[in-house]
């Protein structure tokens, strides 16, 4: 028969610090917030110039 | 602030000066007929350019060499337009248009007339053409219309309470596209930051909390051409917002020809690509620089 | 101490907290050690879930369990707190092993437990709002029904530089760290305080989009009922 030992639960001040970093979660390293899309409505990453609408349908020629 | 008046000034003589030193890049190569191919091509930036360089003229608080860049821009999209000849066959033919309009009320406001196009727009004012645009523009054509001097009975608060921003929203339903509609709202209701007083309290005291924010987040991203709109956004207000570190950032940016890169991304060698790529941001920061200085001196009644 | 086990066992027994919450009665903190592949980890796990363990007690005016206590004492012994924080996250940990010292030396009627310092010591000045708001998120356990104290007060008085940090986590995406910042907002709305922005809606807009992590899931469940308390 064996006899199970209680073990009494230990740390080491490098547990402690280790519980620290775990405890104290830094905020998301990388951010990702909305961008331009590429491939949206036409191609151009700068379809919003400071005037004008986006491309204009072109007429077909005479 | 002195320290905020001396980085608008680099920035804004500095974007001017590359932009006029690189003008050529943003003529037409060939014949274009007022269908224009590629409206996005070299019509949108020359139209950018007059925008920024009728501004500096507005606001007559950059030195003598810039003014004189900035008329000699305009002498140039001028000239490029066939003295309005372009706009108004536009505007003839495609009634409901509204870039011709507001190309042209760039180069009014600087003193630059086309009788003829004049009287398109007045028509098509009493028309009512312009109607299917989104809010922010129809604001936009509201101003022009404004500017030429096309007397309407615009409602412009009422215009911007049909925007994202007069709605004054949970500020993070907002995407990149959101952001720049945002931005000119607030340009238009303002005028350039020319009748600042115009903007709502309420609207003003929103953009007072949120800007720091979004400024914030897109720097981080690297996303400077939309920063600069935000440093515009808050010179435009009642009681303009000059931060600055903000400006400490932006102006840290500009190379040594002037413009100001619009993203993080690698900057090309060649002089074509890196008009085609940054002359959007270098207008940007050229209004930019104008309408903070002509605030921090006293400026927008 | 095996720091994976550690935080697994952390999601558990925010599972186990939340469960409480919703009705199922206590946290069981006995019972959970025992179910931890080692004590040790066990242990961790209830010092990272901190004051959190006793979120049915101030949410739900529940008795606070003296077996549950007595684990959360027994952690403490296995896990000590800072005696001489030096680093800003020693002082983050500081205020949290405050928090869960206080709630249990209001249960056994010790002496309280004396504050670790200024709490600008650990927070930092809110004009630098970012960065001020990321140490606000790392404190979230000080921020339940009835908080009190120098810390909370601290971050009552500036509604404006949370809801800065807060929108600011909303876009970077970083939802995680928007829950724990969610908790004080609800915090500040419970307390009266007019915000910018609609405590609701964040709630709402955070709960779609951050996954099923237990303690973000509890966190959000903290901030929901600080809202609701007051609609």
């Amino acid at each position: 028969m064996s006899v199970r030992t209680q073990v009494r639960p230990v740390s080491t001040p490098s547990d402690v610090a280790e519980l620290c970093t775990l405890m104290v979660e830094p905020e998301s390293t990388v951010t990702d917030p909305p961008l331009p899309m590429p491939n949206a409505a036409g191609g151009l990453a700068l379809l919003l110039g400071l005037l004008i609408s986006p491309s204009t349908p072109k007429e077909p020629r005479k | 602030m002195t320290a905020v008046a001396r980085l608008a000034h680099t920035v804004t003589s500095g974007a001017l000066g590359y932009l006029h030193a690189n003008r050529q890049f943003g003529a037409f190569e060939d014949e274009v007929n007022s269908d224009l191919n590629d409206p996005d091509g070299v019509y949108k930036p020359l139209c950018e350019l007059a925008l920024a360089a009728s501004l500096v003229l507005r606001d007559g608080v950059t030195g003598t060499a810039e003014q004189q860049a900035a008329r000699e821009l305009l002498d140039f999209t001028w000239g490029q337009l066939r003295r309005g000849d372009l706009l108004y066959e536009r505007q003839l033919r495609h009634p409901v248009l509204t870039d011709p309009l507001e190309v042209y009320s760039h180069h009014a406001r600087s003193g630059y007339h086309h009788p003829a196009l004049a009287r398109t727009i007045d028509v098509g004012a009493a028309e009512d053409s312009m109607t299917e645009v989104l809010p922010n523009r129809r604001m936009a054509v509201a101003n022009a219309h404004r500017v030429v001097g096309v007397p309407r009975d615009d409602d412009f608060e009422a215009m911007l309470r049909q925007t994202w921003l007069g709605r004054t929203p949970q500020p993070w339903v907002v995407d990149w596209y959101t952001a720049y509609h945002m931005t000119h709202a607030a340009f238009h209701i303002t005028d350039w930051g020319g009748r600042p007083a115009d903007m709502p309290a309420d609207v003003a005291a929103y953009l007072e909390t949120w800007l720091p924010v979004w400024f914030d987040v897109w720097a981080e991203a690297g996303q400077w051409d939309l920063v600069g709109e935000l440093l515009i956004v808050s010179a435009c207000l009642p009681e303009p917002r000059f931060v600055e570190s903000e400006w400490e950032l932006f102006a840290g940016l500009q190379h040594a020809e002037g413009f100001v890169p619009r993203d993080a991304e690698p900057v090309d060698d060649d002089p074509r690509l890196i008009y085609q790529n940054h002359q959007h941001t270098a207008v940007v920061a050229a209004i930019a620089g104008t309408v903070a200085l002509s605030r921090l001196l006293g400026g927008g009644g | 101490m095996d720091a994976s086990s550690c935080v697994r066992g952390a999601a558990h027994l925010a599972d186990r907290v939340l469960g409480a919450l919703r009705g199922s009665g206590c946290v069981g903190l006995a019972e959970f050690v025992d179910s931890c592949a080692d004590a040790t980890s066990g242990l961790g796990a209830v010092r990272l879930v901190g004051a959190d363990v006793f979120l049915p007690h101030t949410v739900l005016d529940r008795p606070l369990s003296t077996g549950d206590a007595e684990v959360v004492a027994a952690s403490m012994e296995v896990f000590p707190p800072v005696v001489a924080p030096a680093t800003p996250e020693q002082r983050v940990m500081a205020w949290c092993d405050w928090t869960t010292a206080r709630a249990l030396a209001r249960l056994s009627g010790d002496e309280p437990v004396a504050a670790p310092a200024d709490p600008a010591d650990v927070l930092g000045p809110a004009e630098d709002w970012a960065r001020w708001s990321v140490r606000v998120a790392q404190l979230s356990s000080l921020a339940h029904p009835g908080a009190a104290g120098p810390v909370v007060d601290a971050v009552l008085a500036q509604p404006l530089a949370l809801c800065r940090g807060v929108v600011r986590t909303v876009l970077r995406r970083d939802f995680g760290t928007a829950t724990r910042l969610a908790r004080w907002v609800g915090l500040l709305h419970a307390a009266g305080t007019p915000l910018p922005i609609d405590p609701g809606l964040l709630i709402e807009h955070v709960d779609l989009r951050v996954g099923a992590e237990p303690r973000r899931v509890l966190d959000l469940a903290v901030a929901r009922h600080l809202v609701e308390a007051t609609a």
